[in-house]
């Protein structure tokens, strides 16, 4: 199911879906009841961050350059990350005023967006060092010696 | 969902995950850390892969699993450890036995 959930058609029309419910919102926060509808859209940013770091980590592969267990890690980490970080986003908007909602949610962005980054960087040149030091059956072998 | 319930349901298959957690392993790798029959740990990754909780890849003879949890999921396995549900302390193993060591208790 998951993997059909992640196909590029799939993930497209979410993305569009998703953009034209945030346009909806918009639109209807112009128009009627602005404080709920914008209390509205920042649950549903919220909800988005929580199922697509549900997700995350099962679209790792063993395909591509790095070594499998510390790609499998990162994305179950970054996983994590988007579903605490979109449960306190949604939560803040429905328990708090508008006003220190939204003041909030840069505090909760940022530091969920630096753990997420700083990992992969890490992870990133990590495997590059590696690459260039030896093989990937090297990369392997200093996998299996890390169990 | 049901088969994701099935899945977790048994001790065994929570192990296996656990240990995947760690990095995809090999089947027979996997197998070593059980006192069970080639035949049944099968059947194991067969529930495990039909509830698409693993992925498994096949190199020449050799099938890689690999950790397809997603975060949900991996919650409820770490809920069903928490609470005891089965599941060994790792590094914690059961002692295997073979025919040979059997046979010779009884000798």
């Amino acid at each position: 199911m998951t993997n059909r959930l992640l196909s590029p058609r799939n993930a497209l029309l979410s993305a569009g879906s998703f953009v034209a419910l945030m346009f909806l919102f918009a639109v209807a926060k112009e128009l009627v009841f602005p404080a709920a509808m914008e209390r509205a859209m920042g649950v549903l940013f919220g909800l988005y961050f929580v199922i697509f770091g549900n997700v995350l980590p099962k679209s790792s592969s063993s395909e591509g350059l790095c070594r499998p267990s510390r790609r499998q890690a990162t994305l179950r980490f970054s996983g994590w990350i988007f579903v605490l970080m979109g449960l306190a986003y949604a939560t803040v908007w429905i328990v708090l005023p508008i006003e220190q909602a939204s003041r909030l949610t840069f505090w909760i962005l940022l530091p969920a967006g630096l753990l997420v980054l700083g990992r992969s960087l890490w992870v990133f040149t990590s495997c590059r060092s590696a690459r260039q030091d030896g093989t990937t059956e090297s990369l392997a072998a200093v996998d299996v010696s890390r169990r | 969902m049901n088969k994701v319930f099935k899945a977790l349901a048994d001790p065994t298959r929570r192990r296996v995950l656990e240990l995947l957690r760690d990095g995809p392993m090999a089947a027979g790798e996997l197998a070593e850390h059980f006192d069970v029959s080639k035949p049944t740990m099968s059947a194991h990754f067969a529930i495990l892969r039909e509830a698409d909780l693993i992925d498994a890849e096949k190199q020449g003879r050799t099938v890689t699993y690999r950790l397809k949890l997603s975060v949900l999921e991996d919650a409820l396995v770490m809920l069903a450890g928490a609470v005891g549900l089965g599941i060994e302390r790792k590094g914690a193993r059961a002692p295997r036995t073979n025919r040979a060591t059997k046979l010779r208790g009884h000798a």
